[in-house]
């Protein structure tokens, strides 16, 4: 994941249900896995790898809030399915910006 | 339903709770969809793929099941026809079944439903929606 620079990389505020806050930590580090195993599915070609875990992402994403982490997987699902490994990569890379500046808030 | 004639109206018991099935794969929804009805008297069990599921419904008692449609070892629409032709060769009436998945295709949907759901619903899914899906059912069962 990248570090955070500059203008571009300020907090993306997002408002998440106050009985969600225990099952935070646990759905952060699930999706630092999936980044990791979308990662080496890229470097491996494993297009359906990169399907499965962009399938499960956008079904799971808006449900804990994150509605842009379903809107990218389910890009990232169409790239894997046409196996354009820029476009994945492309998505990728805008997942794992949107997790390293994300700020939530509950309410 | 069973109903138990009593002499004192004001003694009638609390309706039972309603007993979901949950069938799903993904430990994020499991979570996600436990914390969901958290503040419900609803029950919720557990089942992390179609066999399971399958399993749990034969030996227990479900008002509801939510099945996820794409999971390993037995996948949602495989679940759902094993729980209708059971049903079918037992003679209970059908359980209502709601079923989840990712894919908003229209086909997908049409698959669902020749399986043998009752409703077809795309996730992502907010806890509004999942309360008020739910309760739809429990006022059926009452």
């Amino acid at each position: 994941m990248r570090a955070e620079d500059g203008a571009a990389s300020g907090a993306i505020r997002v408002r998440v249900d106050a009985d969600l806050e225990e099952l935070m930590p646990r759905f952060m580090e699930n999706r630092r896995a999936d980044i990791a195993a979308i990662e080496s599915a890229l470097a491996a070609r494993d297009f359906e790898t990169i399907a499965t875990v962009a399938h499960g992402l956008k079904g799971s994403g808006g449900g804990y809030g994150f509605d842009a982490i379903t809107r990218i997987a389910i890009a990232l699902e169409r790239a894997a399915k046409a196996r354009s490994r820029a476009r994945a990569q492309q998505s990728l890379d805008e997942l794992a910006r949107y997790l390293a500046r994300v700020e939530i808030v509950y309410e | 339903m069973l109903s138990i004639s009593s002499n004192r109206p004001s003694e009638k018991a609390a309706p039972r709770a309603l007993r979901v099935l949950l069938v799903e794969d993904s430990p994020d929804n499991q979570f996600l969809f436990r914390a969901f009805i958290k503040k419900t008297p609803w029950e919720m069990e557990l089942a992390e793929n179609g066999a399971i599921g399958v399993e749990k419904f034969q030996t227990g008692h479900y008002d509801l099941v939510i099945m996820d449609m794409q999971m390993p070892v037995m996948d949602g629409y495989t679940a759902m026809r094993t729980i209708r032709q059971w049903e079918r060769e037992q003679g209970r009436a059908p359980t209502p079944i709601v079923a989840l998945t990712a894919n908003s295709l229209q086909e997908m949907a049409e698959k669902s439903l020749a399986a043998g759901c009752n409703a077809y619903v795309t996730k992502p899914i907010s806890r509004d929606q999942f309360v008020s899906l739910i309760r739809q059912y429990a006022e059926r069962a009452r």
